[in-house]
């Protein structure tokens, strides 16, 4: 049992799940409404057993391309995708202008894999707070688009 | 960042040559005596070119010659309207932030189940149009009358397919009631617009379209309209006759309004529907209405509760057929 | 001739100021994705009531079609779709960028998509009246099986992981069900959260399928996201055209077929363009190398969605029936202004119609030189400004572009947990773009089909309803020849050659 076989399984095992989910679903449904979740449910179970099946029957090495050429620092994923979620959840309150200049900041720094140079970076900060302020501002005044003022209002 | 900096300088660009730009400058807190003294935000909940749109972009054209403020109209189509209406609420209600609401949308559409509101979340204030349902058929159909249609579909239970716009919307409504009064049983295809309905229509997919009169004028050359559910005959449509006429009492249609977040004071509700009275009170504006087929009407604030009563007992006589009474 | 004088109408100054500044804002808005066409013709119609209703339409004609042009740029750059009907752009426009081949992907799809948008004007200032009675012709069924068509792709884009593929269209399916549904008004899927009641918004889908995983490899390797530009530096335009030259039969087949689509009301670009990239891949003599960085993949997707908009002006101006949603706003501001569509338009109202045409030919050629300019920086700028820039500039343009779908943060969520999603399901080695596919093309499919099937139910002859008139059987010949082909070629492929294939999980 390699890495992928493992992985496919999960994948699969989530997919009939996810299948057997939508099924339920559609079982208080009219049946106009029913048809085409049903129809995709089964499809959705049947290909993840057979995916399972044959990779149960395969004796050949799994997957010729390699997953994982280059190792990859999994740490900085995970702290990018925190970021993002407390920037969404601070969207409404803070607003978006200062949400979003605090994210900006936090992303460059877990994007940054070189030493810190204070004045490259101050630099790409200011460009970043210009940036967000002016495309706040088009959104705003020109597309017409209301955004959240959070404590600047 | 560069892409950014650009992109902000192209559209102030692009603002600038003859756009100009709207700057909001205007005090936060709204004051009902001069509303409006800022743009005012006019949601569609449906797609633009539809017409909830036009109605509203008719509307858009006059708003600041009456109210001496510009409407901008947005749009936030999605779940058959419900998207929008589900967030009404939780917009500001400070009078700048205005809906398109819809009878029998907005009482259909709750019982239908959770669509994220409740009929009595949506605070319409003024009801200024109503677009009379129609029956039609291609212009080269075989049937040439109501009675006709009528006739055919008695001896093919269920053979005829009417298109319309969307499930338990206006559409469906008007058929069903038009199954119950002239004792048929004919089958409705829901189409995700009236343009589809349209076009299904005109390629002979179905029979007949139940759709509305501003589809009538538009299409006026490709389909023949077999009855209007008007009171009287409309002067866009003078040779189409009106349900009445031909012995059915059918009068119904879509109902459009303007609606604001429940939070929005009451003073500032009537002001709203001021507003939208001004210009339902404009000439220009009645007979381009009429024109294009919508039937100019006012309800203000004041007589908006009573009206939807009355408007709810007519969907009540058709919850079984449209399978809403099992929810 | 009558209609040529209608071109200098068109070509007044003004007309060209209007028609070069809809280019410019169309592109940079195509290409910030989350931003559409929809959106900006929409805020532009009010101006046009007080302008000459010709110029008022010129402009808008212009940022429609330059806005499904600039969608190529965040695709080929990004690998994020600005537009939907960029999805298929970034099969092949994003390997190429990434081995430094970005200058020459844009002035191909720049070309392409000159090419495209003028065949499609083109048909439309000539055939319009008998397109518009084909468009009429694609009823409910027929909509099913192009829909089903374009997910045969599917098989395509995952090839030696089919069943993956499959699973992950299904999985984008699924998303499409959430929500009301239109045809028969059920609530679906939504699990009791209202936010969910419109269901997964198709823009907000695509932002996050896409850009979040571009966002999470960024971080998590150290390599560039693009290679920096190869010495042969700028527009790379003679080789462009070589290259153009000698697949000028798939350009050309691509531009007809995507016109064609295109005026199938409801179908848009989305579907011209991933129809036609199936169909160009199988047409080609090397269709291993679509979706590695192939230029006919680039050629055929672009050249078709611009030929959409000539397209769905057919029935939008013939018939008064919207062939896509920017269409319906131009159609909405014609009769806010009193104009009537319909067949008399080209008669009665001749001036305002034929000066719009020409004045959307004029704004297609235009986006030749500004695409090239725009693409030229937009590709300088994204190859060379460092990570630490790069990823926190992407991240705000994907969660403001999701939030300004709708003015809904609740859009933007659904956009990043999607997002995480598919990251993890690549990282499973599941292929991702299927889900998009699914999400696109599920609702189409599943209003065909239940329409169908109600007719059908109605008229006592459901499986004939399916099968009727000689377009059904012809998709239906189209999706067969797509799935067995491959497995024929193997076949033949076996007889000569005995090595095996990789394996298929």
């Amino acid at each position: 049992m390699n890495d992928l076989k493992i992985k496919t399984a999960f994948g699969s095992i989530f997919f009939i799940s996810l299948g057997a989910i939508v099924w339920w679903q559609s079982l208080n449904l009219s049946v106009m409404g029913a048809v085409f979740p049903r129809v995709v449910s089964i499809t959705m179970m049947l290909t993840s057993v057979l995916i399972i099946l044959r990779m149960l029957l395969s004796k050949a090495p799994l997957w010729s391309e390699a997953t994982r050429e280059k190792p990859k620092n999994i740490w900085r994923g995970i702290l990018l995708v925190m970021t993002i979620g407390i920037w969404l959840m601070l969207f409404r309150p803070l607003g978006m202008i200062l949400s979003s200049i605090l994210a900006f900041a936090v992303l460059m720094l877990i994007a940054e894999q070189d030493e810190l140079r204070p004045l490259r970076t101050t630099l790409i900060l200011i460009g970043g707070a210009i940036g967000i302020f002016a495309v706040t501002l088009a959104m705003t005044e020109v597309l017409m688009i209301p955004v959240p003022k959070g404590i600047l209002s | 960042m560069k892409l950014n900096r650009h992109n902000y300088k192209s559209k102030i660009l692009g603002a600038a040559v003859g756009f100009g730009l709207v700057l909001a400058l205007q005090p936060a807190f709204a004051q009902s005596e001069d509303y409006p003294s800022k743009p005012v935000n006019y949601i569609i909940v449906f797609n633009a070119g539809g017409a909830s749109d036009i109605a509203a972009r008719m509307q858009q054209k006059y708003f600041e010659e009456e109210n001496g403020m510009p409407a901008v109209v947005q749009y936030m189509p999605g779940g058959g309207g419900a998207q929008g209406w589900s967030r009404l609420n939780n917009m500001e209600p400070d009078g700048y932030t205005i809906m398109g609401t819809n009878l029998p949308h907005n009482v259909l559409q709750p019982m239908a189940g959770d669509v994220g509101y409740e009929t009595e979340d949506i605070t319409t204030v003024n009801f200024f149009q109503y677009t009379p349902n129609i029956i039609a058929v291609a212009a080269d159909s075989e049937f040439e009358t109501l009675q006709q249609l009528i006739d055919h579909a008695k001896e093919n239970p269920g053979a005829v397919t009417f298109s319309g716009s969307g499930s338990r919307s206006g559409d469906e409504v008007m058929k069903a009631r038009f199954d119950q009064i002239s004792g048929v049983t004919t089958t409705y295809i829901p189409f995700s617009g009236t343009s589809p309905a349209s076009a299904a229509l005109l390629g002979h997919q179905v029979t007949a379209s139940v759709t509305y009169t501003t589809e009538a004028v538009n299409q006026s050359d490709n389909i023949r309209v077999l009855a209007v559910a008007a009171e009287e005959r409309l002067s866009s449509l003078p040779d189409a006759p009106t349900f009445k006429e031909l012995g059915f009492d059918l009068v119904g249609g879509a109902y459009r309004g303007v609606g604001v977040p429940k939070d929005t004071p009451e003073e500032l509700r009537q002001a709203v529907s001021d507003a939208i009275s001004r210009i339902s009170a404009n000439a220009k504006f009645r007979s381009e209405m009429s024109e294009a087929g919508f039937v100019p009407i006012d309800i203000p604030y004041s007589k908006v509760e009573a009206f939807i009563v009355d408007q709810k007992e007519i969907y009540q006589s058709v919850e079984e057929p449209l399978g809403l009474t099992s929810n | 001739m009558e209609i040529l004088g209608y071109l200098l109408n068109a070509l007044t100054p003004s007309n060209l100021m209007l028609a070069l500044c809809g280019v410019v804002l169309g592109t940079i808005i195509g290409a910030l994705p989350g931003l559409s066409a929809t959106m900006a013709v929409a805020v532009l119609v009010p101006f046009t009531f007080t302008m000459d209703p010709a110029s008022g339409l010129v402009m808008l004609g212009a940022i429609y079609t330059s806005s499904l042009y600039g969608g190529a740029f965040a695709a080929i750059l990004v690998n994020t779709p600005g537009t939907p009907s960029a999805i298929a752009t970034t099969f092949d426009g994003f390997p190429m960028a990434r081995r430094g081949d970005g200058a020459l992907a844009i002035t191909i799809a720049t070309i392409a998509s000159v090419v495209g948008g003028v065949v499609g004007v083109t048909l439309l200032l000539l055939l319009a009246p008998p397109l518009a009675k084909i468009a009429l012709q694609f009823g409910p069924a027929e909509y099913f099986w192009l829909a089903i068509l374009g997910l045969t792709i599917v098989s395509a884009l995952s090839a030696g992981n089919q069943l993956k593929g499959l699973t992950a269209a299904l999985l984008g399916l699924a998303l499409s069900l959430v929500g009301v549904a239109t045809v028969g008004g059920d609530v679906r899927l939504t699990f009791g959260n209202s936010n969910l009641v419109s269901g997964v918004n198709i823009i907000a889908g695509l932002i996050g399928i896409y850009c979040i995983p571009v966002l999470l490899d960024l971080v998590m390797s150290r390599d560039p996201h693009l290679q920096p530009a190869t010495e042969r530096g700028g527009f790379r335009l003679c080789e462009a055209g070589s290259t153009i030259i000698r697949d000028k039969v798939n350009l050309i087949r691509s531009s007809i077929l995507g016109t064609l689509i295109g005026i199938l009301p409801g179908a848009g670009g989305s579907i011209a363009s991933l129809v036609t990239y199936a169909e160009a891949r199988r047409a080609s003599s090397d269709s291993k190398s679509f979706g590695k960085g192939n230029p006919s993949g680039i050629i055929a997707t672009e050249s078709a969605n611009n030929a959409t908009v000539g397209g769905g002006f057919v029935p939008t101006l013939v018939l008064g029936i919207p062939g896509t949603p920017p269409d319906a706003i131009i159609l909405g501001a014609l009769m806010v202004q009193g104009i009537k569509v319909g067949p008399t338009l080209f008669v009665e109202q001749a001036p305002i119609t034929y000066t719009f045409i020409f004045g959307l030919l004029i704004a297609t050629l235009f986006m030749l030189p500004v695409g090239l300019i725009i693409g030229r920086f937009a590709f300088r700028a994204i190859s060379s400004i460092p990570k630490a820039a790069l990823v926190p500039a992407i991240a705000f343009l994907t969660v403001a572009g999701s939030y300004a779908i709708q003015n809904s943060i609740s859009d933007t969520v659904i956009m990043f947990v999607l997002g995480c999603f598919a990251w993890v399901m690549k990282s499973f080695s599941y292929p991702i773009s299927p889900i998009a596919l699914g999400l696109v093309l599920g609702s189409i499919a599943e209003q065909g089909f239940v329409q169908s099937y109600l007719i059908g139910q109605a008229q006592g002859d459901v499986l004939g309803r399916f099968f009727h008139g000689p377009i059904s059987l012809a998709l239906v010949a189209l999706i067969l020849l797509g799935l067995l082909y491959p497995t024929f070629k193997k076949l033949i492929n076996r007889r000569g050659n005995t090595s095996r294939q990789g394996n298929d999980i």
